[in-house]
């Protein structure tokens, strides 16, 4: 019976707007490939102090040393001789849209991104390749302290506010990419919110990597300092092109006693980037971690926030969508390690896969010795619209002491006949039945996401119904 | 001493956490002790595994295979019931050997095993292949109880052909390094596997529990189950993988593991793997861990129970169920097992 199915059709993802490639021009270059002498090189155009220098050749050592974690998806098309490792548009940061190149406007236009600043956000920053190209902040937050700037910006203006922080969370020897990412770091965001402070509209971060061959290291640093929150979402996009990009950024958040950090990202990278990003957060007494996640784009992803619990009644949230097409492996999920008493964790994830696309789910969940009072609720649930596709789903979880409470609860399949029969017999049709319970799988993260992006993912998410559910 | 890696997971995870497999310091065997059968009727001695089989090590495979070879072979239509006990006598004895276990055609067979011993150190080293043909039905209680200072290594693998029932039940209630290696691959149609499992671990005992079960035929189900407490510096490691293969539509898995933790000492890992390539299948996993429940623990001693006698109801409830799967005849002495493993708890 299940074999004479016909199955629904799910489209891909309409890259219209993202594929549009600009003239490719740069002002500058490193050659291609990872030495010693084009990192000296990128230090040195970047006029980095010698601190910074350093640890990026030791960061080039520790990559060398380090091997491939072996349950990484075949990333064996990378190499990295050939990615460009720094490419520097040809334009220098400007405050004010109208003054940047035309494509370069008409690129982040294109995208909406100024837009969206206008209505509904209190700082920008865009990145174009390996360098930020605009960054602005609402007046009224900078007057209350709020730092919102590029990150080499940061790291020769507010060097004993970055210099503390910088690489302590996500260290070089954290994996491989981890250590690439510090040898070749270029671009990012810092955030700095001072004590009690409350942002009410988000901070957005655009990273668009047009280059073809190229490679993104930004860096993003985020501290929000006690009793303060903030909002930060985080963007990326690129055209596609017949040869590999890599996206190795790392972001580090730090979220002290009392405060709230909210992290939304929707990753769009084209078809043929390795995204091999790494994301890392440790939160203080009371303090909150709250991420939500869309990841749609890129050849191959290795995703998985990492929250360290250190505070008691600290909590951590984590709420995610991956999105897994033809030619696409998504390997994503979320680490939690609780070390504070009294912590709570929640992870809901949801996945689909179809076309051959692989999406698995991949998670830690370490509750440490000292961590009485934890509780947790892990749910994950993969959706399957062929035979075709693949999706696994594969937890760790580590508990060290006697007094928690965990549960943890997966299931992977299709959508049941069952709930189609019953919201048939309420009255709808079989398609609008179905079309319903698709759209309702996805409907808890979307509506974590801002309104624009919840949009967004609907569009991308776009059910063509056609006969059966698969 | 050697170290060897057992019970490695099927799809790798993080290195950091060191739970792809667990490391265990293993000393080879010395092999006296010989299995007792309850009836000779359908064993032979001779033969070997095949090749292809996979355990929880090679070297505990081989280990296995250096000691006799036994096949139980139930013909076609018979419907019989057989036990085997490895006894391990005295401290200084170990069992290696191997078995394959056939059934035939519409046979049923009852197979219980007792692994036992009294005195302290020894090893059980044992590897089975077991094959359910068309409409055969097993059903496998398995008590491992005593053996203090113990490594026991229960390595299976189970092939299911159309229609075949396969129920193995476990109460791991001795031993102090308790391998479990279960794989089973469900090729016939329609064919079923369970696999449940309790346990109650003290002092430094360390279960290793592994289960892998292959979807590969149409409408197959699988059932993993797994229970029990720990206590003191007890660990316990659970690798579950239901593995839906290409072209096993209208399959059906579930796998459970729950874990009472009695002792702010002990170390609960849980891996719950989900593998799946084909759309028309229902895969779920659960995994639970915490404390006994206060308020139950509270309304049994407003009944007149003790604080003690409370918590051990409470536990022997929630095994009961898996303990009620396993054959009538040793259900009282899995309790008892159970009462004396629960003895052994400092904080009971």
């Amino acid at each position: 019976m299940a074999d004479t199915k016909k199955r629904s059709e799910v489209s891909d993802i309409n890259r219209s707007i993202y594929d549009i490639k600009d003239e490719v021009s740069y002002s500058y270059k490193a050659d291609t490939g990872l030495t010693e002498e084009i990192i000296r090189e990128i230090s040195a155009k970047k006029e980095e102090p010698e601190w910074m220098l350093k640890k990026r050749l030791q960061a080039l050592k520790i990559y060398n040393e380090l091997d491939i974690p072996p349950w990484m998806p075949d990333i064996s098309e990378l190499d990295m001789g050939h990615i460009d490792t720094y490419v520097r548009p040809k334009t220098d940061m400007k405050a004010r849209w109208e003054d940047l190149p035309e494509n370069i406007r008409d690129t982040f236009d294109r995208l909406g991104i100024p837009e969206a600043e206008k209505k509904s956000l209190a700082g920008v920053g865009a990145q174009y390749d390996s360098e930020v190209v605009y960054h602005n902040i609402q007046k009224e937050l900078e007057e209350q302290g709020v730092i919102y700037v590029d990150f080499e910006t940061a790291v020769k203006k507010y060097e004993h506010l970055v210099r503390p922080y910088f690489g302590t969370l996500i260290t070089p020897s954290y994996h491989k990419f981890a250590a690439l990412h510090y040898a070749v770091w270029s671009g990012g965001s810092f955030v700095y919110v001072p004590k009690g402070v409350h942002v009410n509209m988000p901070l957005q971060s655009y990273f668009r990597l047009n280059a073809p061959g190229a490679g993104q290291f930004e860096h993003t640093l985020i501290i929000v300092e006690e009793g303060a929150d903030c909002h930060f979402i985080e963007g990326c996009s690129a055209p596609r092109y017949n040869v590999a990009n890599l996206h190795a950024g790392a972001v580090e958040l730090f979220v002290k006693k009392g405060a709230t950090l909210r992290y939304s990202t929707i990753e769009n990278w084209s078809k043929n980037m390795y995204n091999l990003n790494t994301k890392k957060a440790v939160v203080g007494e009371g303090g909150h971690m709250i991420w939500v996640s869309g990841s749609f784009g890129s050849h191959v992803s290795c995703l998985y926030p990492d929250t360290v619990l250190r505070g008691d009644n600290s909590t951590c949230e984590f709420t995610g969508i991956t999105f897994a097409g033809k030619g696409q492996c998504l390997d994503t999920g979320a680490k939690v390690e609780a070390y504070g008493k009294n912590t709570s964790i929640n992870i809901n994830s949801k996945s689909i896969s179809k076309g051959g696309g692989e999406a698995v789910y991949r998670s830690v969940v370490h509750i440490g010795p000292h961590a009485e009072g934890a509780k947790g609720a892990i749910s994950c649930e993969s959706l399957m619209l062929d035979d075709e596709s693949r999706s696994d789903t594969i937890p760790d979880i580590i508990i060290e002491n006697d007094d928690i409470d965990l549960g943890h609860e997966a299931t992977i399949g299709r959508i049941p006949d069952e709930d189609i029969y019953y919201l048939m017999s309420r009255g709808l049709s079989e398609e609008d039945a179905k079309a319903m319970l698709v759209r309702g799988f996805a409907e808890p993260i979307s509506k974590e996401l801002p309104l624009e992006y919840a949009v967004e993912m609907n569009r991308l998410i776009n059910l063509e119904f056609e006969g059966a559910i698969g | 001493m050697d170290k060897i890696k057992v019970n490695t997971l099927p799809r790798l995870t993080y290195r950091y956490t060191h739970t792809n497999e667990t490391v265990l310091d293993f000393a080879g065997s010395r092999n006296k002790a010989e299995p007792e059968f309850s009836d000779m009727t359908y064993v032979s001695e001779g033969g070997s595994l095949p090749d292809s089989f996979k355990g929880a090590a090679e070297e505990l495979v081989q280990t296995a295979a250096a000691g006799k070879h036994f096949q139980i072979n139930i013909p076609d239509g018979v419907k019989t019931a057989l036990s085997v006990r490895l006894n391990l006598e005295h401290g200084t004895e170990d069992f290696c050997g191997t078995f394959s276990v056939s059934v035939g055609q519409g046979s049923e067979l009852n197979l219980i095993w007792i692994w036992d011993g009294k005195e302290a150190g020894g090893q059980i080293i044992s590897a089975a292949c077991y094959e359910v043909q068309d409409g055969g039905k097993l059903k496998v209680s398995i008590l491992e109880r005593n053996l203090p200072g113990a490594v026991l290594a229960d390595q299976r693998h189970v092939i299911l052909h159309e229609g075949a029932v396969c129920d193995f039940a476990s109460a791991l209630l001795g031993g102090e390094k308790v391998i479990v290696h279960s794989t089973g691959r469900l090729e016939g149609r329609k064919s079923d596997m369970t696999e449940t499992a309790v346990y109650a671990a003290s002092g430094t005992q360390h279960e290793d529990l592994f289960y892998h079960l292959e979807h590969v035929g149409k409408e197959t189900k699988s059932h993993i189950d797994v229970k029990g407490a720990l206590d003191d510096h007890a660990k316990k490691v659970f690798r579950g993988t239901l593995d839906f293969k290409h072209g096993c539509s209208g399959s059906q898995g579930d796998e459970g593991d729950y874990a009472i933790q009695l002792s702010p000492k002990a170390r609960n890992i849980s891996l719950p793997l989900l593998l799946c390539r084909e759309d028309d299948v229902m895969g779920n996993h659960a995994s639970s861990a915490g404390q006994l429940d206060e308020q139950i623990i509270y309304y049994l001693m407003s009944r007149g129970f003790s604080r003690e006698e409370a918590q051990r109801m409470v536990i022997e409830s929630m095994l009961r169920p898996l303990i009620d799967r396993m054959d009538s005849s040793l259900q009282d002495e899995v309790l008892e097992a159970v009462n004396h493993a629960l003895d052994a708890k400092e904080s009971l």
